[in-house]
């Protein structure tokens, strides 16, 4: 597994290239930064990243970043959340936001920087095209010592998916019922072997302000989310409000 | 089916030895590959088939070639270098059982008559070659030239010979015996065997009629078979030329009602015995394949097929590892002993294979200690390895996934097809019942087929300790002497249970058993479309205060051993036929709420035990640990009336059992500080309180459970089922040795726990009805009520049992120690009791202060299902007029003949909005409920969220185990909603109410004696109830009147609005 680091200012990005490469480091990947200088774009003032050589490429930055998922060995891209255009995204990021192929890290300036990874956050509303961001938190990040919050925020609405497994709307005896949906919370939604432990946390409330507070509360390093690709109206609201709120770096996996 | 299109019917049927000659009539030569032969070999030996292969060859020749290695020795037998030796063939091989050995005299005689016949037919001119390193013969080379003509060229090679023997003035190769003959006998030996071939002559001491005694003996004789069981094959019977074919000598005459066939040329025909079908090594392989089909045929046709009809047939297709733990608990199958999840039976890393035992506890060891369940062993395990990998459907690819529980017969069945990622296919097929017929008894059939290669398939069967917890003391493993498992497992400071396992290759699968490492190991190496099909018997004896003996566990499974697979099946389908004549809803219109119905009520019968009154039904039932099996009133008020009126015996065991445990609630009232019997809200085996006085919270808190001391409602409710299910029976005889006990018990508890207030008012303070939001509360309605009627019918049920049988009703007072002033005291707390009744407005407040608590906006409330207290927060609701479950009307419903349908309708239409049904127990009531009032769409409404509560495909609440009382809620829904028919005093209410989208419902009814069958439909602009009546006379109640039906069969039709009207007779 290769992340690659898209730097866009080796000096202003220095924030971001400390969390990809102690995410790198967690997961035993290799980190390898690049700069993709657009037409007209400013000259990179560093080649060197946090010791990281940075490679040099000329296009435009996220049809070139798309390519290099495509075509070569990257596996995930870290990207940082500096140029907004609107609130939180920057054209690069909201384009490989639309057609995610793999994940994302996004770092802002400010959040907590991702050290050795203890925490992390993993929110998931219950269904099984959603909770790809467990496995990919199972498969890379579940180690020995690591804890993953399994986040789930009950809203009104529970999800049509067919396998879904949402916090009950039921509850005969709740010292049984709770104890029980956590278990198979639990075991329907992670299946790493590899000694991390698992906590499910579930909280009541509008979705992204409760994972950025949960996220505070247990001081996580890292959140991982799925995300479907979508910004249409009635879509993203959660990703988008966590881009600007998350108090931590956001890992952003392509659901489904 | 035999493949082989023969008209002959002499081969039409199964032999049991087959006896073949080797070169020629199985291969054509020495380099041939005999793989198919080979796989067919050892697959009839699997199948109890005896084979011998009769040969002058040699065992090096012959095993060389064919490589055969049956699964057991003692089937396969080598009858080799004409009759001097014999060979057993096992898993190792050839292992040497007789040889003939030649003396050395008798070597000499036999190469002096060798060599003598060299030197005469040299001095004609003919060189031949002596072969000497056959045992005990020598063999003369007439074509030394060419050593190992092939089969295919015969005629070139005959062509030859003869024109050899002609240069020496030989007439054929009989001349060539005959001179060989008389020259061996001038040698010495007495009775010289010779025989003539195409090329060689052979003198020797024994040929193949030695071989073919020794089959007679061994295979026929010894065996007790008749010769009639024995085909034997070969390609040489008729005259080679001038002298006798090579199988010429298996025809002895002891043989003579046996089968001989040849599959050679023959072209000078054949002895008038041998049936002559030619075709060489192929129709050979044929016939073998006919005497495999014949057998195999039969164990694939036996292979159990659920039924039908769709609408009998709850299926899950395909496989999703995400709800696998609901596929397992829906596809449980139990009979009131025990119950078995449905997991795969090679298993995968989501399956949770449990089997829960009912009545059987033990001491948890966390903390709180309270009682569990100890599970049995895994007693479905069957691994299975096939091409030599393990076959799961993580391996490779699957083509086909499907499960269907049979709801009509009980069974589980599964058919997969897995591409393995060796690229073969192999397609699986599993049966599973848990007998209604035996209860004692689990099966198992199992069925592997390789699809597109022969290969080895084996399936591995053990007994492992459960993965399902428990609180397991012991579990002993040990191996019977008869093929099989057992163990013994004990809970801790409870019960404990015995279970007997076997696994056996089924009748006619080519497979056989071994065991290794405390497995059942059976296979065979198959061939495409042969199946290997294993049974697995399992005997569980259990026992509420110790481990059962071993004993019981064996004779048990004897007892299912001796039936077989297939007659356990037979009686248990049967079993099953009976329950559902009376028990069926037959909904003609909407098949999924059909299937809602046929799946609760194929729960519910499963989990109930008809006849053992020391188990009760569990909330989860059988088919999961969650609520660990506890009993709470989810049995009387929910489930309990569906076997009231289906199966009376049923219903009277689970109330034995609450009679059984009337010592509990009389120990859990005094220890309250009361009176009488107050029933512990959640109890197991012992009849004491089971409920856990704290638990943890969602966040790991501790969480205080107030049920046990305060959700006392428990025990009327149990006084109610009690009667309830005398009213509908007439049951006198439960009455009075039981009824009438558990009423005045209860009725002394509720006496003794009002207490008089201030206001001169008796209450029941500090209690938590149904509805759980509000714990502590005072003289909540459903208690109160409930309570005032336990006292009111208990003086009524002691009153008819001092007039039917005084006798035992002064003794029972005086065990009771239940006088007269105790009496008048229960009545004067009767009439004097807080009900929170308003006349004026006919409704209850649900309990003291309800009326003041916040009101909460309806639309927070929604959508329903809802748990409030977690959406809301729980000091929300604890302050609010939110109910989380049927409550005041649950009253309405329970007490429907207390109650007339306006105060129902006043108290549904106060409470129905503001119930969240944050609680499986409410929306089925509440469909009863609004069907009764008319109010059709949201009884319909409420009736689908009842059904998916186990079946939605996205909530999962089935995971560890189903919602029983949902069940017999929905039951309840549909018969006394929906249909209509509801108990009356003595008489059944016939008023339905049917949903638009069904056509017509069905529903069969005990009722005090009589069974009816009603049959309702909604016609235009009215209903019509076509009723049988059988058994005694039915009371109905129509229109407010009651008449009595005699057996026989009635129609009856209303126009909306309009009275019944009786239309045929």
């Amino acid at each position: 597994m290769t992340l690659l680091i898209a730097v866009a200012d080796a000096v202003a990005d220095a924030e971001l290239v400390a969390s990809a490469r102690h995410l790198a480091e967690a997961a035993g990947w290799d980190a390898r930064a690049v700069h993709v200088r657009e037409p007209g774009g400013p000259e990179l003032r560093s080649a060197d990243a946090e010791g990281l050589d940075i490679v040099e490429l000329e296009g435009a930055a996220s049809a070139e970043l798309a390519r290099l998922v495509g075509m070569a060995d990257v596996d995930a891209i870290a990207l940082g959340l500096r140029s907004a255009v609107g609130p939180g995204l920057g054209h690069v990021t909201q384009a490989l936001l639309e057609r995610p192929t793999a994940p994302l890290l996004l770092v802002r300036p400010g959040m907590r920087r991702l050290t050795t990874l203890r925490r992390l956050v993993v929110p998931l509303e219950g269904s099984p095209s959603a909770s790809s961001a467990m496995r990919h938190a199972d498969d890379a990040l579940c180690k020995r010592g690591r804890e993953i919050v399994m986040l789930h925020v009950v809203t009104r609405s529970t999800p049509d998916e067919r396998g879904s497994f949402p916090a009950p709307r039921i509850v005969d005896q709740e010292h049984y019922e709770w104890s029980a949906w956590q278990d198979e919370f639990c075991m329907r939604f992670s299946q790493c072997p590899e000694g991390g432990r698992h906590r499910v946390c579930m909280r009541v409330g509008e979705p992204a302000p409760t994972i950025v507070k949960e996220a505070q509360a247990v001081a996580a390093e890292l959140i991982v989310l799925s995300w479907s690709g979508s910004f249409a109206e009635g879509h993203g609201a959660v990703v988008k409000k966590l881009l600007d709120t998350a108090p931590c770096p956001l890992l952003i996996v392509p659901a489904g | 089916m035999p493949l082989r299109d023969d008209t002959s019917k002499a081969l039409d049927r199964e032999f049991a030895v087959l006896c073949f000659s080797w070169n020629g009539t199985v291969v054509a030569d020495r380099e041939v590959d005999p793989m198919a032969v080979r796989s067919r070999v050892e697959r009839l030996c699997a199948l109890g088939v005896d084979i011998a292969i009769v040969s002058g060859a040699n065992v090096a020749t012959v095993d060389g070639q064919l490589q055969a290695r049956p699964d057991v020795e003692g089937r396969l037998f080598l009858f080799l270098s004409s009759g001097s030796e014999v060979y057993v063939v096992g898993p190792n091989g050839p292992r040497l059982l007789e040889r003939r050995r030649a003396t050395e005299v008798e070597e000499a005689q036999l190469t002096a008559a060798a060599e003598a016949l060299r030197a005469r037919l040299a001095g004609a001119g003919l060189d031949v070659e002596i072969v000497n390193d056959r045992l005990n013969r020598r063999m003369i080379d007439l074509v030394p030239a060419w050593p190992d003509p092939p089969r295919a060229q015969t005629a070139a090679l005959r062509e030859q010979v003869d024109t050899r023997l002609a240069g020496a003035g030989l007439e054929s190769v009989g001349e060539v015996v005959e001179l060989a003959r008389a020259l061996a006998r001038e040698a010495g030996l007495a009775h010289p065997d010779v025989a003539g071939g195409i090329k060689h002559v052979e003198i020797g001491l024994t040929d193949k009629s030695d071989s073919m005694r020794h089959v007679l003996k061994a295979l026929i004789d010894d065996r007790r078979r008749r010769p009639q069981d024995l085909i034997v094959l070969g390609d040489e019977f008729g005259p080679v030329g001038s002298s006798e074919g090579s199988d010429y000598l298996t025809l002895i005459p002891e043989l003579r009602r046996s089968t001989f066939v040849s599959v050679g040329v023959e072209p000078d025909g054949v002895p008038p015995r041998v049936l002559h079908v030619g075709g060489g090594p192929d129709e050979f392989l044929r016939i073998l394949h006919d005497q495999l089909a014949y057998r195999e045929g039969e164990a694939y046709a036996n292979f159990p097929v659920p039924i039908r009809d769709p609408a009998w047939r709850f299926e899950v297709k395909g496989f999703d590892p995400f709800r696998e733990r609901e596929v397992e608990t829906w596809l449980t199958v139990a009979n009131g002993e025990s119950g078995t999840r449905g997991a795969l039976e090679e298993g995968s890393a989501v399956s949770t294979p449990a089997t829960f035992v009912a009545g059987v506890f033990g001491d948890g060891t966390d903390e709180p200690r309270f009682r569990q369940p100890v599970p049995a062993p895994d007693w479905t395990g069957l691994r299975l390895r096939a091409w030599g990998s393990v076959a799961n459907l993580s391996n490779g690819e699957l083509l086909e996934h499907e499960r269907v529980l049979d709801m009509r017969h009980g069974v589980v069945y599964r058919y997969w097809r897995q591409r393995l990622r060796s690229g073969h296919t192999l397609r699986v097929r599993t049966a599973r019942f848990a007998s209604l017929a035996d209860r004692q008894i689990m099966a198992v059939r199992a069925e592997a087929t390789p699809e597109d290669a022969p290969g080895r398939i084996v399936w591995a069967g053990a007994v492992g300790v459960t993965h399902a917890g428990g609180p397991t003391k012991s579990t002993e493993f040990e191996r019977l002497e008869e093929p099989g498992f057992i163990a013994r497992t004990q809970g801790r400071n409870g019960g404990g249970h015995v279970l007997a396992v076997t696994t056996r290759p089924a009748a006619g699968s080519p497979v056989v058993r071994h065991v290794e490492q405390a497995r059942d190991v059976i296979g065979g190496r198959l061939e495409p479309g042969d199946p290997a099909t294993v049974d697995r018997l399992a005997a569980l004896v259990s026992a509420r205060t110790r481990v059962p003996s071993g004993d019981s566990a064996r004779r048990a499974l004897a007892r299912a051993e001796e039936l077989g697979f297939d007659e356990l099946l037979r009686r248990h389908r049967a079993a099953w036929d009976a329950r559902w004549r009376d028990a069926d809803l037959v909904v003609d219109g909407d098949a999924g709420d059909q299937e809602a119905l046929r799946f609760s009520i194929y729960h519910m019968i499963s989990t109930a035990h008809p006849t053992k009154d020391t188990v009760s039904v569990g909330a989860r039932g059988l088919g999961g640990m969650s609520y660990f099996l506890h009993v709470f009133w989810d049995t009387e008020i929910f489930v309990l009336p569906f076997f009231i009126y289906s199966h009376p015996e049923t219903a009277r065991t689970l109330l034995a059992y609450r009679y059984r445990n009337l010592d509990g609630a009389r120990e859990k009232a005094r220890h309250m500080g009361h009176r009488g019997a107050l029933y512990p809200w959640e109890s197991a085996d012992r009849g004491i309180e089971t409920t856990p006085p704290y638990g943890v919270g969602l966040n790991g808190e501790m969480v205080p459970i107030l049920s046990g001391l305060m959700e006392h409602h428990i025990s009327a409710d149990v006084a109610w089922g009690a009667w309830e299910y005398w009213k509908a029976t007439g049951d006198d005889a439960f009455m009075a040795s039981m009824g009438v006990e558990i009423l005045l018990e209860t009725a002394r508890f509720w006496a003794s726990r009002a207490s008089l207030g201030d206001d001169g008012r008796h209450h029941i303070r500090l209690v938590v009805g149904p509805d759980e939001y509000h714990e502590g509360v005072d003289d909540n309605a459903f208690t109160n009520v409930l309570a005032r009627w336990n006292i009111a019918k208990a003086v009524e049920a002691l009153g008819w049992l001092e007039h039917v049988d005084t006798g035992y009703a002064t003794e029972l007072r005086h065990r009771l120690a239940l006088d007269d002033a105790e009496i008048e005291q229960w009545l004067g707390v009767m009439s004097n009791l807080e009900d929170g009744f308003d006349p004026a407005t006919k409704l209850f407040e649900q309990f003291a202060g309800f009326y003041e608590m916040d009101d909460v906006p309806i639309e927070k409330l929604r959508p329903r299902p809802m748990a409030a207290d977690l959406m809301l927060g729980r000091e929300v609701t604890l302050r609010a007029k939110v109910v989380k479950q049927a409550d005041v009307v649950m009253l309405c419903h329970i007490l429907s003949d207390e109650y007339g349908d306006d105060v129902a309708r006043a108290n549904y239409d106060y409470y129905e909005p503001i119930t969240c049904h944050g609680s499986s127990l409410s929306p089925g009531i509440h469909a009863a409920v609004a069907a009764r009032l008319g109010d059709v769409p949201t009884a319909v409404e409420d009736f689908k969220m009842a059904a998916a509560i186990d079946l939605a495909d996205n909530m999962g609440n089935a995971s560890r185990g189903l919602h029983m009382a949902t069940m017999g809620g929905l039951w309840q829904a549909a018969v006394m909603g929906f249909a209509g028919l509801q108990r009356r005093h003595e008489a059944l209410l016939i008023d339905p109410h049917l949903p638009p989208s069904w056509k017509k419902v069905s529903v069969p009814l005990h009722f005090r004696g009589a069974r009816a069958q009603f049959e309702l439909r909604r016609r235009k602009a009215g209903d019509e109830v076509g009723i049988t009546v059988e058994c005694a006379a039915l009371r109905v109640v129509l229109d407010g009147v009651e008449r009595e039906l005699l057996p026989g069969k009635y129609r009856l039709r209303r126009a909306d609005g309009q009275p019944w009207q009786e239309v045929t007779r």
